[in-house]
């Protein structure tokens, strides 16, 4: 049992129980209160600063499960290197001029470009993906030769332009180095049999690497009609809610990591079904200046869970924190609703989740946020419960 | 002017057209089209982007390197075409499936190497003379044989499909086919002795 304060708090802080988030709350809740406390609140002071830097040390070791929130060179990262003029652009664009004489160069400039590999801080899922698309990511064979793993959102894929092994690059020798004639691309390339997944991907049959580029791509943006045609299907599978303004995302194209962002759309789904009386959900998008912003409403809907202000991490449920841990790093993730603060009042506001400066920590497949959240006045009355998405484009 | 075509790199037209140089030219000279070249091209596709650009109210056609279009300029052509009835074809080097809609707009993305073919100028000749139908008719000269033979694949692999979601995505290009041949009846199971038909007759008449 705790003999003062101090103990007590250090009891607290040492607690392997309590999340980084709740520490940091604790040493704030801790500095007000040894500020009323005088002489004795000095020393209390100093002996807390001890006690924040030692957390700060041993936090430093777990570093490396930590994420950072950092959408825009996400979003810069993939508009650039796959649409500008540049080796990565080649990895996904149909040569349609031959812009290398020899496989190996072009194999080379992109492995001397090693900006993705900031990606590791930002988002794991997107970093992987990318990895094992261009990259050569450490490989783990099963009893028959195959590679155990393949793309992250997809894993009967398992091929990429250096993985699992040199075959492309091989048959680029024989096919494409300095052919005049009878010259045949990288995209022509047939997969061997048993690297070729068994079902249909993304509705297609994947034989060719053409077809491991095209899945590719839609992994890596919103093109033409997909988002729009996600949105249906996902929609036309719930029959007794009514969803408006999806016609609306027809041909919304966009760079982002496209499975985390659906993946969270199926945890908002599976969300509002929870609510049996409020039926109608809104579906809108506005770009702003260099932002984009989709915002999910669930009309006329408003939460019953309180809002601790002086704690707002508790007002996160299971699917809030999905929906954060999804689509961290890819664009800043708020709620806008009318919530019942704990002092028993109505406030109109925007709960911001993640935004620029957030933390995230990796455990397991999962990325929780462990930085404070922020509420923000509102001053339009909402109109229910909205899940707000700010892309950088 | 009917056309305007935004390429922002001309030497892949003198590299894909079939003629080079020589169809540029004769593209360039097209009554009803409008090409800008170089620093102007690049101008007109900077305005559209920042969704400032003022469209001839004349215009029927819009022909763009979509790779030089940024979200906010794709979205602020969609919308123009769409308000306005005007056709849109975007072209790509990182396209490699051709996507056709008529939903709302005449809509068709393509591959540079498919588009700069040698069906593009007599498709542009008959779009200035007010004789082209569909923009489908620069993509092939059977598109209407290639969708209804793709339609009966369609049916028969709905039929069989278990999963749920490929059933779906499945349905849903057929519903975008049976839009696109925009026959009398609609191209579904119970009419497929009525697409059989037009089959016959199209092979026929070839």
């Amino acid at each position: 049992m705790a003999r003062n304060k101090y103990d007590f708090i250090k009891e607290i802080l040492e607690s392997k129980k309590i999340s980084p988030a709740q520490r940091e709350r604790v040493l704030l809740l801790t500095k007000e209160e040894v500020k009323k406390d005088g002489a004795l609140g000095k020393e209390l002071e100093e002996r807390v600063k001890k006690l924040e830097e030692k957390i700060k040390t041993e936090s430093s070791s777990t570093a490396k499960n930590i994420l950072q929130h950092n959408p825009q060179y996400i979003s810069k990262y993939l508009s650039s290197k796959f649409r500008e003029n540049n080796p990565l652009k080649w990895t996904t664009h149909v040569w349609d001029e031959k812009k290398y004489e020899l496989i190996d160069t072009f194999i080379t400039e992109l492995n001397a470009d090693k900006d993705y590999s900031e990606i590791f801080r930002y988002n794991r899922d997107l970093y992987n993906l990318i990895n094992y698309f261009i990259y050569q990511p450490k490989i783990e064979l099963d009893q028959n030769n195959i590679p155990k793993f393949g793309w992250p959102n997809l894993h009967d894929m398992k091929f990429g332009w250096q993985y699992p092994n040199s075959l492309i690059i091989d048959w680029c020798k024989a096919n494409f180095d300095n052919k005049e004639t009878d010259i045949k691309y990288p995209f022509q390339y047939e997969l061997p049999e048993e690297l070729r997944p068994k079902k249909p991907i993304k509705g297609k049959m994947i034989s060719t690497f053409e077809n491991v580029v095209d899945v590719f791509k839609t992994e890596i943006q919103f093109r033409d009609n997909y988002l729009y045609r996600e949105l249906k299907k996902r929609t036309n599978a719930i029959n007794d809610y009514k969803f408006i303004g999806i016609d609306d995302f027809k041909n919304l194209d966009f760079y982002t990591y496209a499975p985390g962002f659906l993946k969270a759309i199926d945890t908002i789904l599976s969300e509002v079904k929870r609510n049996e009386t409020e039926k109608v959900i809104q579906f809108s998008h506005k770009i702003c200046g260099d932002e984009l912003i989709i915002e999910i409403t669930h009309l006329s809907s408003y939460p019953t869970r309180v809002l601790n202000t002086s704690n707002l991490s508790q007002f996160l449920g299971g699917g809030m924190n999905a929906i954060a841990g999804n689509t961290f790093s890819l664009c800043d993730f708020s709620v806008v609703t009318k919530f019942n603060t704990s002092q028993n009042k109505k406030q109109n506001g925007e709960l911001m989740i993640t935004y620029e400066g957030s933390e995230g920590e990796v455990k397991g497949n999962e990325v929780n946020v462990i930085s404070q959240l922020k509420l923000i006045d509102c001053d339009n009355e909402p109109n229910g419960f909205t899940y707000k998405f700010k892309f950088y484009l | 002017m009917k056309i305007l075509f935004l390429e922002d790199r001309p030497s892949r037209q003198i590299q894909f057209l079939p003629h080079g140089e020589k169809d540029v030219e004769k593209l360039s000279a097209l009554e009803g089209v409008f090409m800008p070249k170089s620093k102007d091209c690049r101008d007109i596709i900077g305005q559209i982007n920042q969704a400032s650009y003022i469209f001839d109210t004349q215009t029927e056609l819009i022909i763009v390197h979509k790779s030089s279009l940024i979200t906010e300029g794709l979205q602020y052509l969609s919308e123009f075409c769409e308000q306005n009835e005007v056709k849109l074809i975007c072209f790509s080097g990182g396209i490699s499936q051709l996507i056709y809609t008529n939903e709302g707009f005449e809509f068709m993305n393509m591959n540079s190497v498919d588009f700069y073919s040698e069906r593009l100028i007599p498709f542009i000749e008959r779009f200035v003379a007010g004789e082209s139908e569909t923009l489908l008719e620069l993509a092939s000269d059977n598109f209407k044989l290639s969708y209804l033979l793709t339609a009966r694949q369609l049916i028969g692999s709905i039929e069989l499909e278990q999963d749920g979601d490929a059933k779906f995505n499945l349905q849903e290009k057929l519903n975008a086919i049976s839009k696109v041949l925009n026959l009398e009846f609609e191209v579904k199971r119970e009419n497929l002795e009525r697409i059989n038909s037009e089959v016959k007759k199209i092979i026929i008449q070839a």
